[in-house]
């Protein structure tokens, strides 16, 4: 950039009438920018921070909440470069797992935002409010924030609970990952003690049956259980709302609770 | 022994089924080039001979030679071994050997086992090879001079060696008739006279009969005893090599400006 | 004198067969022992009977198909090339379950297996009355019609994969990776079934199918029916093919690596090769489940991976040795 007097000058200018209009506008209406969001999770909170008219466009994916379902689709897995680079946005908001390089070699004014972690949702809140300049983020960050803190058990009996991702072949949610984070909030063991997303054997799930199973409602988990018949009587399975559990946005805190309902019911009927 | 009556076939025509169906179709092909052979008659005797078909590229030796080993079925006409033509696939394989231009040989084997999968026209549907017939291959392989070869692997050979335990696998079949289809297109020349003493052997000592296919005339006329020479589908001559092999009769034969010297046939090479 | 080979080579793979069973029962992610299961012990039963006996039987029947299938191809295409996959039966199943999911119809109980075999089915039915011509079945056309038809195949496929809803993906996906999780006896009875009716269809038909290695004239000349010989043939090697494919995905490798180990060790026709690859196909399918179940427990790593890892190098190794 150049570093001409001028240039400085009209930087400065710029940055000035921004800090008035921001006065001037209060939260109502803040700097006009345009923002494409590529992830779910980043949607919502991009919405929940009070940014969300700025969106101009989303992936196929982002259908929360009830707004964003009406906004322009650029594409699912693969989106349309195009379609993004037409939108005209100032900002790309995309997560790890895009793909990054496409969009990085169409000149995109892309940011890469990590969220795989439960701890990591409040901080990009306040990221994305600083990017943003979005009204509500520290109130979001805190909601988020004292809605774990309010959700945190400890239990006298940790019950074991298994992430059932996929039936056939069996796929868990390991350690280190977003379900792992939400079992341990709400006072629960994982019975994976590996790490990350692996195939699992069946028999060791048969051989320690987990307290509770938890699967996407979208999953059908009959395969499994057909083949392992005896945790229908020895766990207790759950489908669960998948959005709420896998997304790392606003509604991480639903999920907690949702979750410390579905524990804590098991731990009555035990 | 054998008869050919009337035997006709020729290439890209339906079989009878699917030309009732296409009727338009066969019409246009009908109307393509003839080839393969037409009206073919000719009769081999009992006692064993040498033969050789003869003729240019094209002619139908090698159809001729399917149509004999019921490789391929006669359109119009019929062949007939013994005065019978209702003969099991399995029976008339036993009595007429066949050995094809070029053997396939994919997946390598050793020699014996190849040669005993000759007898397999003998062998009952779940039956392996009894001791029998291994000792009939060892039999064949010695006739044709290759009992060294037996222990050996089919792609570890020459070609003069691989179409010795060919021919070895037609005869662990004990065939009567032995049919050859260019048996010395890949040969150089001293195993073409190797392989044509071979066949001589093979007539003596079994009383078989060879028919050979052959695109050379002088080969097809030094090493048998009679010659069919074929021409577009037809035998065009039917004779002794010495009969054959006279300057005006390749003239009027192949119209082609030829000598003979000797009974071997010189290409004209003053314009 | 063939006959006593055939004796020792099967005897051999037999008593290879069993020590890897025995291995591949004994040996999992779960600790449980048989002493505990014959005793009684409900956990350790359903561990080791219904979960990993049951697996181990899948994956040896898959095993045994996959080969039998493949050394049946290369006898009839007379080509080292062709696998169980060839003329299309992969591609059909795969793209039977592709459909399938596309339609959101994944979840429908027993619905995904079934319309993959029939995938199977149709597409080798659809090479063939594509490589038909004037009442014989020409090779050549066959191999490349299947060839297409396998890219036509993908194309779907992917066009599927577009339109489905992604959480299902993953069971179209399955089809393609190929997997003996969840294995169960149904399963084990219906491929048992579907393995021993093919293989004795291709027994009774061995005696004139390896005459077709030599090329199928040399085959007519020797007497035998080469049509009805390759109709048969290839129609019970596509429908057990499909029947594997349709109970564990398609599990590469397996079809192509063991008739050319069997080839490389003993070098006999078809009718020896057929029982030594029933033999050797589950042998290495065994024991590569094994290893994909055991190496990183409780995590299993990709079956299809493991037969490849451990088969090339023995198969490399051969290689180099036989002359």
């Amino acid at each position: 950039m150049s570093r001409s007097t001028p240039a400085l000058r009209s930087f400065a200018n710029r940055g000035l009438c921004a800090a008035v209009l921001v006065f001037a506008l209060t939260a109502a209406n803040p700097i006009p920018r345009r923002v494409i969001t590529l992830a779910p999770n980043l949607t919502e909170i991009v919405f929940a921070i009070g940014a969300g008219d700025h969106i101009v466009a989303t992936d196929d994916f982002s259908d929360s909440p009830e707004a964003a379902k009406k906004l322009p689709k650029v594409g699912g897995q693969e989106p349309s470069i195009e379609r993004i680079v037409a939108a005209k946005p100032d900002i790309v908001l995309a997560s790890a797992s895009a793909n990054v390089t496409a969009l990085r070699a169409a000149n995109l004014p892309l940011e890469v935002i990590k969220t795989d972690r439960l701890d990591e949702v409040a901080p990009v809140m306040l990221k994305l409010g600083a990017l943003l300049h979005a009204p509500h983020a520290d109130e979001a960050a805190r909601a988020v924030r004292d809605g774990l803190a309010k959700q945190h058990r400890i239990r006298k009996h940790p019950p074991r609970i298994l992430f059932a991702a996929w039936n056939q072949p069996l796929y868990v949610g390991g350690r280190d990952t977003f379900i792992d984070d939400l079992l341990h909030v709400c006072g629960a063991q994982n019975a994976v003690e590996v790490t990350g997303w692996p195939q699992y054997a069946l028999e060791s799930v048969v051989a320690a049956p987990p307290d509770i199973i938890l699967h996407s409602s979208r999953l059908d988990l009959e395969p499994l259980l057909r083949a392992a018949p005896e945790l229908r009587t020895k766990s207790r399975i759950v489908p669960i709302d998948e959005d709420r559990f896998t997304r790392p946005g606003p509604h991480v805190v639903d999920a907690a609770a949702n979750l410390n309902a579905i524990i804590d019911a098991w731990e009555k009927s035990h | 022994m054998l008869r050919v009556e009337n035997v006709s076939y020729a290439y890209g025509v339906a079989p009878p089924t699917r030309r009732r169906m296409h009727p338009d179709a066969d019409a246009a092909e009908s109307a393509a080039p003839h080839r393969g052979v037409n009206d073919v008659s000719l009769h081999v005797g009992d006692g064993g001979a040498l033969i050789a078909l003869a003729g240019p590229n094209g002619s139908g030796k090698s159809t001729l030679l399917k149509l004999i080993a019921r490789v391929i079925a006669p359109q119009r006409g019929e062949v007939v071994l013994d005065d019978r033509n209702d003969w099991t696939a399995k029976e008339y394989a036993r009595r007429v050997g066949y050995l094809p231009q070029e053997t396939e040989d994919v997946f390598a084997m050793r020699a014996i086992d190849v040669v005993v999968s000759g007898r397999a026209p003998y062998l009952s549907r779940f039956a392996f090879e009894s001791e029998e017939d291994y000792a009939e291959a060892e039999k064949a392989l010695a006739l044709c001079d290759a009992s060294y070869l037996g222990a050996r692997f089919l792609d570890e050979m020459s070609g003069g060696e691989r179409k010795r335990v060919f021919l070895a696998r037609v005869l662990a079949g004990a065939p009567r008739l032995i049919l050859l289809d260019e048996p010395f297109a890949a040969l150089d020349v001293a195993h073409v006279q190797q392989f044509s003493r071979l066949l001589r052997d093979i007539v003596d000592r079994t009383n078989s009969t060879v028919v050979f296919a052959s695109h050379d005339l002088n080969w097809a006329a030094a090493y048998s005893d009679r010659m069919l020479v074929m021409r577009d589908g037809r035998i065009a001559r039917d004779a002794t090599p010495g009969e054959v092999m006279r300057t005006e009769v390749v003239r009027e034969l192949f119209g082609f400006d030829a000598r003979t010297i000797d009974g071997w046939l010189v290409p004209n090479l003053q314009r | 004198m063939g006959e006593v080979a055939l004796k020792r080579g099967v005897f051999v793979l037999a008593v290879l067969l069993i020590a890897v069973i025995i291995a591949a029962v004994c040996l999992g992610a779960a600790h449980v022992s048989w002493r505990d299961a014959l005793s009684g012990d409900a956990t350790a039963r359903a561990v080791l009977v219904r979960i990993r006996l049951s697996r181990v039987v899948v994956a040896a029947l898959i095993g045994a198909t996959l080969a039998v299938a493949g050394v049946t191809f290369q006898t009839l295409l007379r080509n080292p090339l062709a696998d169980p996959f060839i003329l299309g039966v992969s591609g059909g199943a795969a793209c039977g379950a592709a459909v399938v999911t596309a339609f959101g119809l994944a979840r429908v109980p027993g619905l995904v297996p079934v319309v993959a075999f029939a995938g199977a089915c149709g597409a080798t039915a659809a090479v063939f009355l594509v490589a038909r011509r004037r009442g014989r079945t020409d090779t050549t056309r066959l191999l490349l019609s299947g060839l297409i038809l396998n890219a036509l195949f993908s194309a779907i496929i992917l066009i599927a994969f577009a339109l489905a809803p992604a959480s299902d993906m993953a069971s179209a996906l399955r089809w393609m990776m190929g997997s003996l999780s969840g294995a169960s006896w149904s399963d084990a009875i219906l491929l048992g079934t579907m393995f021993v009716i093919a293989t004795a269809t291709l027994v009774f038909i061995s005696n004139d199918l390896r005459m077709l290695a030599f090329g199928e004239d040399d085959a007519r000349a020797h007497g035998v029916n080469v049509e009805r010989v390759k109709l048969i043939g290839f129609g019970a090697a596509s429908i057990v093919t499909g029947a594997a494919v349709a109970a564990s995905g398609i599990i590469g490798f397996v079809g192509l690596l063991v008739p050319h180990l069997v080839r490389l060790i003993w070098r006999r026709d078809y009718r020896y090769l057929l029982p030594l690859c029933a033999l050797a196909g589950p042998a290495l399918l065994v024991a590569s489940d094994t290893v994909a179940r055991v190496a990183i427990a409780p995590v299993e790593l990709p079956v299809g991976a493991i037969t490849a890892l451990l088969g090339v190098p023995f198969f490399l190794s051969l290689l180099r040795s036989s002359r």
